[in-house]
């Protein structure tokens, strides 16, 4: 018992630098939209992530700030102006966001058994996604040859 | 006299002409284009520089047999590029630093860079 409390204080001192940074720009969606991916999505996908006094701790911390890292690769609603800069991207963008709708795959299922805010309503999911096809649609217009 | 006179032909040809393709160099309005091309398995160059805090685009093509998504987390940039396409991917400015950028179908291949200064 004693080792394993000193082999967790131990651990505490591997820090993960996963913080949050400032936004390029602020998404551009209908309301309802952007408050069903404000409350289910961008607390992985943005840099507004509300860290919770117990992802503080290894080796939770780890696997927390390992996902939230991971996730803003991938899409970071923070940086949408970023993407929108160049069209391609933006479409890219927005057609993953109509999949991972669309098959349910995001929020994670982990994510959404743990948080009542990870759910998201049927009726919302069908808002995000005309959203993001609409959105791709245009952006793949946009693109200047 | 003549030597006069040839000096006025070399600089009416020079203002003609403009100044040689491989020193042209874009002006205000025109942003830097960098190219880099995937063939066998790798980019080439696999270091571009632009200018810094200046947009700029980079042409990338695919002479390769697969796709492959040109992704730049730092730049926040991802666009697929299909076998025998080229594509313009379109950057904001980006202040002074180094940016790697990857084939994100196939993480064997090596990461380039883009060097903003």
């Amino acid at each position: 018992m004693a080792i394993v409390a000193a082999a967790l204080m131990a651990i505490q001192a591997i820090r993960t630098p996963v913080r949050n940074s400032g936004a390029t720009g602020e998404l551009q969606a209908p309301p309802d939209v952007q408050a069903a991916l404000r409350r289910a999505c961008y607390q992985c996908h943005s840099q507004e992530t509300n860290w919770p006094w117990y992802v503080q701790f290894a080796p939770l911390s780890w696997f927390v700030h390992g996902r939230v890292s991971a996730a803003r690769r991938r899409l970071d609603f923070s940086a949408w102006r970023d993407y929108l800069y160049d069209p391609g991207t933006a479409a890219r963008k927005l057609g993953a966001i109509d999949q991972m709708m669309h098959s349910g795959a995001m929020p994670p299922w982990y994510y959404r058994l743990l948080s009542a805010r990870a759910r998201i309503t049927p009726a919302e999911r069908a808002a995000i996604e005309t959203w993001a096809i609409e959105g791709r649609a245009a952006a793949l217009k946009a693109e200047p040859q | 006299m003549p030597c006069r006179k040839n000096l006025l032909s070399i600089l009416v040809v020079a203002a003609i002409a403009g100044p040689p393709a491989f020193c042209r160099t874009a002006g205000a309005s025109e942003p830097t284009v960098a190219r880099v091309t995937f063939n066998g398995g790798h980019f080439e160059p696999a270091k571009l520089t632009v200018p810094a805090n200046q947009p700029f685009q980079v042409r990338v093509t695919n002479t390769d047999r697969t796709a492959i998504e040109f992704e730049s987390f730092d730049l926040h940039r991802e666009r697929v590029v299909r076998p025998g396409e080229t594509i313009t991917v379109y950057m904001a400015p980006a202040a002074p630093g180094h940016y790697s950028f990857c084939d994100d179908f196939d993480h064997s291949v090596a990461e380039g860079a883009i060097e903003a200064r």
